[in-house]
């Protein structure tokens, strides 16, 4: 890796970078996993109130699926510019089926469009809108098995010898079934909240204050026992994990202290929705738990950091890693960011106080 | 030094998957910068004349944008980085880490050009002129930056600059051919902006009648016009790029001329027809779907065509004077030249199972530096080419490829390698083949056991 440019500025801070884009990366893509799961389930429980609950949550897909993306982009930036050897080289063993992703991708989104206009007509029978949810989630599903493969591949310099000529051995890796289904449940844990905020978003803007008080309970509920359940299969993950793992887990730097405390956090964010549903009206609650949630995956986004890391190996130590600051460009990246947050804010403002849309 | 492992298209080759992904990508991307800039303008002048008509126009324009640029667009923009990722990893690495606060500016004008152009079609008709104009400029304005951002990448990889000899990034990015392939650039971005009104205009035929579609028509071919500029443009460019690329599309390589001039006559015949066929209302109000579609097909052609000459002048470089098309650093290959370029491609390991001896050694040489442009059978493709060559024709070839075609940098490698690639290519050509002792074994569809052996190698064996 000496013959390539170093790497332009201190590692560490181009990792919390990584982090911190990966975290909002994981907030949408939750939703995009979910949501059409859900309203698909929705609309199998027939009734106006399933079919309307399966709009309002296939409604935010296209959007979330966008952010999803754009923050995906930023994180594998940063992960090409720390990790480049492992990347490509997990990329391209996995070849096709890693390229296969943009097609997925690409037909998923274009599914997730046509899913909203079959639920929005009436004349359409209800399977066609089904099929149009369990292609999506399918394809989404596919995508994250397939992002997982390459994290795994990436961090197993020891299996490349059996991987390249078979690379589907990674699915025979003793994590990868906790791992897939650890997403899975955590994204209805993210979507329960969403569809809590969106239903508040749609009552502010007039949207049927009943239907929407039930979204609301049903998006805690499904938080809540996602989260129970994720306890779970957070700890059968955790049995899987070899004891070097543990080690790192519990050895006491600071990206596993910050996940200790994320783990603490999903524990007591069970408790919290617990108490958000048992007053529905509160939505203080419903702000806690918000908060716990993220601060959970907060959590977690380090654990996975950790781990790689450790699975990476001894002789490699990010913050030992040659560089050299460009300090000029990465001055006006943090400046054009800085007044591309706040354009975003003014947007995020318009729309806030947008009067109501008559329907 | 290749420190990855390589895959490969058959016979299609990964170029050929770049190409294609890369083409899509660039036709949509120009179009949505070009709309951003379309929308807003022609809101200005709509709410200026109120003209409805108009009006209704930029919506429905504003949602096609969404459909077509933020799917189709933005995907096949992650598909270019993950098919370069994977068919020249070495060339991707360099310019993400060379580049990567350019990059990370790129991806905040991206986050912007997503929100505003969302709440620009969410808002119609919900905010004031003023707002609504307001967030049409934030979506010209991020989307237009993004092209600005990612074009002084691109030309830094034809000319460089001063960049080699200062390693300022600022000069790598505002490189000599940075104005005007920005120039050329915005142009097809407006044309490409133009032709979509007539397209979109034409195929609603039901909601906008006669007039207004003259109306719309003309106004959209107004942004046509400057292609006109094309060939002065191209020759600006052709000033400031590297001799040996100017040559090479100016005549030494008969394709990438007749590209070129493909690109640039097809871009001035739009441009022609826009004056005559769109711009003026009495010829706007008898354009049809199928002619809109049609200048569409001949503006994609001519954008393929001037993309395909830009990348194909770069040859034999990848990044202009400092990296091979195959990965190997210029100033890596004295290096390798001495000490085998087979030492230094840990996952490149001769295939012991389908070849014997130095042809095993050939053939493994040949996958560092001539599978990139030539499929054995395929593209560019190795056997037509030598087929009734000889020995000491291959020799005196690969003693002076770079001469020999002006595409090819040079062998690298020590003697022995260079020797044994000549005795593989050997066993390609008529003669080789009808060697008494037979061809040898030759299966292209295995080299797995090749790689195996390989990663096991790379990481202290297993076997
Ligand atoms: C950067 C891309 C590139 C690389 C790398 C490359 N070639 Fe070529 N090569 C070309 C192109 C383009 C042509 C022209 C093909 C044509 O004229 O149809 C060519 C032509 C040739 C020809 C025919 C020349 C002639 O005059 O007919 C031979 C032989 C050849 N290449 C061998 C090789 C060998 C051996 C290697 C590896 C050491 C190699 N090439 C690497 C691009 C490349």
């Amino acid at each position: 890796m000496e013959s390539f440019p170093p790497i332009p500025a201190h590692p560490l801070l181009i990792s919390h970078l990584l982090g911190l884009v990966f975290l909002i990366h994981v907030v949408f893509m939750n939703y995009v996993v979910a949501a059409p799961l859900l309203a698909m389930i929705y609309l199998r429980a027939k009734g106006e109130a399933g079919r309307l609950f399966a709009r309002w949550l296939t409604a935010a897909v296209p959007v979330a699926f966008t952010f999803t993306i754009n923050f995906g982009v930023a994180s594998l930036l940063f992960v090409q510019v720390l990790y480049p050897e492992r990347f490509y080289t997990a990329n391209i063993l996995l070849g096709a089926a890693w390229l296969g992703i943009v097609g997925m991708l690409m037909v998923a989104f274009y599914f997730a469009y046509i899913m909203q206009k079959w639920i929005a007509n009436p004349q359409r029978s209800i399977a066609w809108s089904r099929l149009a949810g369990a292609i999506i989630t399918v394809l989404v599903v596919g995508i994250a098995a397939l992002m997982m493969s390459n994290y795994f591949i990436a961090t197993e310099k020891s299996q490349w010898p059996q991987l390249v000529s078979q690379p589907w051995l990674v699915v025979k890796n003793l994590t990868f079934v906790p791992r897939l289904l650890h997403i899975l449940i955590g994204s209805l844990a993210v979507t329960g909240l969403w569809m809590v905020w969106i239903s508040w978003w749609r009552q502010r803007r007039g949207g049927p204050v009943a239907e929407l008080q039930a979204f609301r309970r049903q998006g805690l509920q499904i938080a809540t026992g996602a989260t129970g359940l994720q306890i779970v299969v957070g700890v059968w993950f955790l049995l899987w994990l070899p004891s070097a793992a543990w080690d790192a887990l519990f050895s006491g730097t600071f990206p596993s202290m910050v996940w200790i405390g994320g783990v603490a956090c999903g524990l007591l964010l069970l408790g919290v929705l617990l108490a958000a549903l048992a007053n529905p009206d509160k939505i203080i609650w419903q702000r806690i738990a918000t908060g716990f949630l993220f601060a959970t995956l907060i959590g977690m986004v380090a654990g996975r950091d950790v781990i790689r890391r450790l699975a990476i190996g001894d002789d490699f130590h990010l913050a030992s890693l040659p560089y050299r600051f460009q300090a000029e460009p990465f001055l006006t990246f943090a400046l054009l960011l800085v007044v591309g947050l706040v354009t975003l804010l003014v947007l995020l403002r318009l729309i806030w106080r947008l009067p109501e849309k008559k329907e | 030094m290749l420190p990855y492992p390589q895959w490969n298209m058959p016979l299609a080759g990964g170029a050929m998957v770049i190409a294609a992904i890369s083409i899509f990508h660039v036709v949509i991307a120009h179009f949505a910068v070009g709309a951003g800039l379309f929308n807003v303008l022609s809101e200005h002048r709509a709410r200026r004349l109120g003209d409805a008509q108009l009006l209704r126009f930029i919506r429905d324009n504003s949602i096609f944008l969404i459909y077509l640029s933020f799917v189709a667009g933005a995907i096949s923009g992650v598909g270019i980085w993950f098919s370069i990722g994977v068919v020249a990893p070495e060339a991707t690495t360099f310019v993400i880490r060379l580049f990567v606060w350019f990059w990370a500016i790129e991806w905040v004008f991206f986050l912007l050009e997503l929100a505003s152009g969302y709440i620009y079609y969410f808002t119609w008709d919900r905010l004031s002129p003023r707002a609504h104009l307001a967030v049409g400029w934030v979506y010209a304005v991020s989307a237009f930056m993004s092209l600005v951002i990612i074009n002084g990448i691109l030309s830094f990889m034809l000319t460089p600059g001063l960049w080699p000899t200062t390693l300022n990034v600022w000069q790598a990015w505002l490189n000599p051919s940075f104005w005007p392939s920005l120039f050329m650039r915005t142009v097809s971005c407006l044309a490409l902006a133009g032709i979509f009104t007539a397209i979109i205009a034409t195929a609603r035929r039901k909601v906008y009648d006669a007039t207004a579609r003259a109306s719309i028509v003309s106004w959209g071919g107004r942004f046509l016009l400057p292609l006109a500029l094309m060939p002065l443009l191209a020759v600006w460019y052709f000033r400031v790029i590297p001799v040996a690329s100017r040559s090479l599309a100016l005549g030494g390589a008969i394709a990438m001329t007749m590209f070129f001039l493909f690109g640039v006559i097809l871009s001035f015949l739009v441009s022609v027809y826009a004056y005559f066929g769109m711009f003026r209302r009495s010829t706007a109000r008898e354009i049809n779907l199928e002619t809109a579609l049609l200048i569409a097909a001949i503006a994609f052609l001519a954008t393929a065509s001037m993309e395909f000459v830009r990348e194909g002048i770069r040859k034999p470089y990848v990044i202009m004077n400092t990296m091979y098309s195959h990965g190997i650093l210029v100033k890596d290959a004295e290096k390798l030249n001495r000490e085998g370029v087979l030492a230094h491609a840990p996952w490149i390991v001769p295939d012991t199972v389908h070849y014997a001896g130095p042809v095993a050694i050939g053939e493994a040489v040949y996958r560092t530096q001539c599978l990139r442009c030539h499929e054995i059978e395929g593209y560019n493709a190795m056997v037509p080419l030598i087929r009734e060559w000889n020995m000491p024709l291959i020799e005196s070839a690969l003693n002076d490829l770079h001469l020999l075609k002006a595409f090819m940098p040079p062998f690298i490698g020590t003697p022995e390698e260079k020797n044994a690639l000549a005795i593989y290519l050997w066993t390609l050509t008529a003669e080789g083949q009808a060697w008494p002792e037979g061809p040898p074994v030759f299966d292209r569809d295995s080299t797995s056991t090749a790689d195996s052996t390989a990663a096991a190698a790379l990481t202290g064996g297993t076997e």
